[in-house]
C-alpha cells in the first residue's frame, strides 16, 4: 500500500494523478466501515460477531487497510443494567479474526492494545471531542454532488449539542482547497440529517474529498465546552455520483445508527488503529470474515466492543 | 544462512537489527547536597554506558528522553516545589549532546522540551489520575528484519518494583493492597501468509518484586545487579529478571503463523494492564497527579535466536519507554540526519538539574526551595545495527 505523504506537493501531486487515473478509466473509490459492537461477558466466553456483518455483500471488490477498536459507552438504561463503559477496560478485551480456520494476528487471542501499530491519538484539547479520518483513497466529488451526513446521540443532554461533520479536499482543477462543513445541535436521541446543502458541491470542478473530521461539543451552556465523540452516532451517504450507498455497513436501523463517531478516529483519535500489513485485506463479492472477542480476565461485567473494518470499493 | 539475506535478497545482504545505547542518570538537589547558591547540578551521563561496545556499526535517527518516576505531577507531594517532583520536571532540564572529536549539537544546553517531539504517545485523554487508556509500547522497526524459519526473538522483562519512592522508601505497597502483578502482552507483528501477517503474542504476569534495592541511578526502578541474577536480598522471591517474565525462543517458534519460510518481521509491541495498580496508588497516596505508566519504569533485554547477531539489542535494562518509542510516553526527537557510531564510539551527553538557586537565576526572588530534592532522567539514541550477512 502506498505510503501517505503529508500535505505536500508530492502529495497532491499523487492525488491528482490517482484522481486522473480514476476519471479516465471510470473508477470509483469510496471509503467504507464495516463495523459491529460486540457485548462481551466475562471470561472465557468467547463472542463472535454478527452472522455476515464482516462481509462485502456488494457487487464490488473491498480493500480493508485498518481495523479499529474502543469501548462503547451506552445509554442510561444500558449503564443502570450493569454495561461497564470504562474505557480503559479495552486492556482486558483480546481479540481475533478468523476466515475459514486461518487466524490473524494468531490463534491466540491478542489483546487489544497490541493491534495498535500506529500513534493516532489527537491533542488533548480535542481528543475527548473530536475524530478524523483520513481515506485512504480520495472520494471524486462531482459537480452538484453532495453529501447525506445522519448524527445520533446516544445519551442526550438537557441542553442541545452542537455536531460538526467537516469534508475536506483539493479542487480537480484549481488544486485550491475545500472545506465543507455543515452543523446541527441534537437535543434527543432521534436520527438527525445535517442539512445536505452545507456539503454540496457547488462549483464547477470536481472536488477531490481526502479527510473527514467529526465534532460534538459540550451541551450548550455546560460548563465543559469539548463533548464526547463515544456519544455520537453517524452516517454517510454521498448522494449524485458513487454507489449511493451508506459509507458505514453494520447493524443498523431506523432509529439506530449503530456505528459510534469514535470509530472514525482513524488518523486521530481516541481509539485503537491497526493498519494491516502489506496491501490490506481484498475483499471479492461475497467474502468476509469473522470477529471474535473475549475477555482476558474473569472480572464481572458486561462490555460493549465496537470495532470497524475500514477501506475503500472499487468500482469500475 | 544461505536463506536469509543473501546478497541479492533483500537489503542486499544485510540484516538490520534494532538498537539503542542508553543510560539513566540521577542527580540529589536538596539544599543539605548543593551550596544555596547553586542555580544547577551539571551531570555527566556515563561514558560507556553510551558507547557502541558491539562489532557492527549503529546508525542512530532519533532520540528519547524521559523521566523515571511515578507520578507527571505530583501536587499533594511532600516536596516544598511539588510541580518539579514528577515527571513532568523535563521542561527544566538542559542537554547537551555531542559525539567526541566529531560534533556537537550546541554550544549550549538545550531544555529537553524544546526538541521538538515525534507524535508518538498514543494514549488517549483519560478523566481520572490514571495512567492512560491502553497502556502500551510500541517498536516498528526501522527496517523489515528478516528472519529465516529456525530463527526467534527472545525477550525478557525487569520485574516492576513494589517499593514507593514518596518520603522513606516502603516495601511491599502494592502487595499489601492486593496487587502482586501486572497482567502483559507481548505481540510480534510479522508480514507474510494467506491473511496480510501474523502476529506471536503472549500473555503474562509481571510480578512485583519487593527488593527494596533501588538502581543507585534512577529512583524507582529495582536495582539491577550483576548478571548472575538475583539480588542480594529477595523479600518475596521475585527477582530483576525472573524467568516467568520471559518470552523465549520456544514459545516464539511455538506460535509460528506460516511455514513459508522466512518471515518479514514489523515490530512489537507491549500492553501492560495496570489498572489494578493505578486503583491502589489512588487508594494508597490519593489522586495527588496523573500516574506515569509503568513502561518508565520495566526494562527489557531483546536478542535474536539462532540468526543475526544473537546479541543485545541493548544493554539490559533498559526501560521499555526509552528503547520502543514509535509509540511511547518518552519525548522522542527525530535527527535530521542519522549519525553513524562506529565500533567503540560513544556519545557524551551533559545534563543541567535545576538547583537550589534555579528560580533566581531568572531574576525570581522566591522564600523557600523551588527545585525537587532529587531527579531521574532517561535517555536513549535509537536505531539500527547493519550486520553483514
Amino acid at each position: 500500500m502506498e505510503t501517505m505523504p503529508f500535505y505536500t506537493q508530492e502529495y497532491q501531486a499523487w492525488l491528482m494523478q490517482l484522481a486522473t487515473e480514476n476519471i479516465a478509466r471510470g473508477v470509483i473509490e469510496e471509503p467504507r466501515v464495516y463495523f459491529d459492537n460486540i457485548l462481551l461477558d466475562a471470561a472465557p466466553l468467547e463472542t463472535i460477531s454478527g452472522s455476515d456483518i464482516f462481509k462485502n455483500g456488494e457487487r464490488f471488490p473491498v480493500r480493508l487497510t485498518h481495523m479499529m477498536l474502543m469501548v462503547n459507552t451506552g445509554t442510561q438504561a444500558e449503564i443502570d443494567a450493569g454495561l461497564l463503559t470504562d474505557e480503559r477496560l479495552i486492556q482486558d478485551v483480546g481479540v481475533q479474526l478468523r476466515f475459514h480456520d486461518q487466524f490473524y494476528m494468531n490463534p491466540d487471542f491478542v489483546a487489544a492494545p497490541l493491534w495498535a501499530t500506529q500513534p493516532s491519538v489527537s491533542p488533548p484539547a480535542v481528543n475527548q471531542s473530536t475524530a478524523s479520518w483520513r481515506f485512504v483513497r480520495p472520494v471524486i466529488f462531482s459537480a452538484r454532488d453532495t453529501l447525506q451526513v445522519d448524527v445520533q446521540l446516544i445519551t442526550p443532554a438537557v441542553t442541545a449539542t452542537p455536531v460538526n461533520v467537516t469534508f475536506t479536499g483539493v479542487g480537480v482543477s484549481s488544486k485550491r482547497p475545500y472545506f465543507l462543513n455543515g452543523q446541527i445541535a441534537l437535543f434527543d436521541g432521534a436520527v438527525r440529517t445535517i442539512p445536505t446543502d452545507n456539503f454540496r458541491n457547488d462549483g464547477a470542478e470536481p472536488i477531490l474529498i481526502t479527510d473527514m473530521v467529526v465534532n460534538i461539543a459540550g451541551a450548550l451552556g455546560s460548563d465543559n465546552p469539548s463533548g464526547d465523540i463515544r456519544n455520537l452516532r453517524i452516517q454517510v451517504k454521498q448522494l449524485g455520483n458513487g454507489t449511493q450507498a451508506t459509507w458505514m455497513i453494520g447493524p443498523t436501523s431506523p432509529s439506530n445508527l449503530g456505528v459510534g463517531a469514535a470509530l472514525l478516529g482513524i488518523y486521530t483519535g481516541r481509539v485503537i488503529v491497526h493498519q494491516f500489513p502489506g496491501t490490506g485485506l481484498l475483499w471479492e463479492p461475497g467474502e468476509g470474515l469473522d470477529v471474535v472477542a473475549r475477555r482476558l480476565s474473569g472480572v464481572n461485567g458486561k462490555i460493549s466492543l465496537g470495532l470497524g473494518l475500514a477501506g475503500y470499493s472499487v468500482v469500475g | 544462512m544461505a536463506e536469509m539475506n543473501p546478497p541479492t535478497g533483500p537489503n542486499g545482504g544485510f540484516l538490520y537489527e534494532p538498537r539503542s545505547i542508553w543510560s539513566v542518570a540521577s542527580v540529589e538537589t536538596n539544599d543539605d547536597v548543593l551550596p544555596d547558591s547553586a542555580e544547577f547540578a551539571r551531570v555527566v551521563f556515563s561514558r560507556n554506558e553510551l558507547r557502541n561496545g558491539q562489532r557492527w556499526p549503529v546508525i542512530l535517527n532519533r532520540i528519547a528522553i524521559m523521566a523515571v518516576n511515578y507520578l507527571y505531577t505530583d501536587p499533594a507531594s511532600t516536596f516544598t516545589s511539588p510541580r518539579d517532583a514528577g515527571a513532568s520536571f523535563l521542561s527544566r532540564v538542559r542537554l547537551r549532546i555531542g559525539v567526541p572529536f566529531r560534533q556537537s549539537w550546541s554550544r549550549f544546553e538545550i531544555l529537553t522540551s524544546t526538541y521538538r517531539p515525534a507524535p508518538t504517545y498514543a494514549e488517549p485523554t483519560v478523566t481520572g489520575p490514571y495512567s492512560g487508556l491502553f497502556g502500551q509500547v510500541r517498536l516498528n522497526y526501522d527496517k523489515p528484519l528478516y528472519m529465516p524459519r529456525n530463527g526467534a526473538i527472545e525477550m525478557a522483562l525487569s520485574s516492576p518494583s513494589d517499593v514507593s519512592s514518596f518520603g522513606p522508601p516502603q516495601n511491599n505497597v502494592f502487595g499489601t493492597a492486593g496487587v502482586t502483578s501486572i497482567p502483559t502482552n507481548i505481540a510480534y507483528l510479522e508480514e507474510g501468509g494467506l491473511l496480510p501477517g501474523s502476529a506471536r503474542s503472549k500473555r503474562l504476569n509481571l510480578n512485583l518484586s519487593q527488593d527494596p534495592n533501588q538502581h543507585p541511578n534512577a529512583q524507582g526502578i529495582p536495582y539491577m545487579l550483576p548478571p548472575n541474577f538475583g539480588p542480594a536480598t529477595v523479600n518475596n522471591g521475585v527477582k530483576f529478571w525472573d524467568a516467568r517474565h520471559t518470552f523465549n525462543a520456544r514459545e516464539f517458534n511455538q506460535r509460528e503463523a506460516t511455514r513459508a519460510g522466512s518471515t518479514k518481521q514489523l515490530g512489537v509491541g507491549i500492553a501492560m494492564d495496570q489498572r489494578a495498580y493505578d486503583d491502589a496508588l489512588i487508594a494508597l497516596f490519593g489522586s495527588s497527579g496523573q500516574i506515569a505508566p509503568l513502561s518508565m519504569r520495566v526494562g527489557s533485554r531483546v536478542k535474536t535466536s539462532s540468526f543475526g547477531s544473537q546479541a543485545d539489542w541493548w544493554r539490559p535494562g533498559a526501560p521499555l519507554a526509552l528503547t520502543f518509542d514509535t509509540i511511547s510516553p518518552a519525548v522522542v526527537y527525530h535527527f535530521p540526519q542519522p549519525i553513524t557510531l562506529q565500533p567503540g564510539d560513544s556519545l557524551s551527553v551533559e545534563a543541567l538539574f535545576p538547583g537550589p538557586a534555579y528560580a533566581a537565576s531568572f531574576g525570581q526572588v522566591t522564600a523557600g526551595v523551588e527545585n525537587a530534592p532529587n531527579y531521574a532522567l532517561g535517555i536513549s539514541f535509537n536505531g539500527y545495527a547493519a550486520i553483514e550477512g
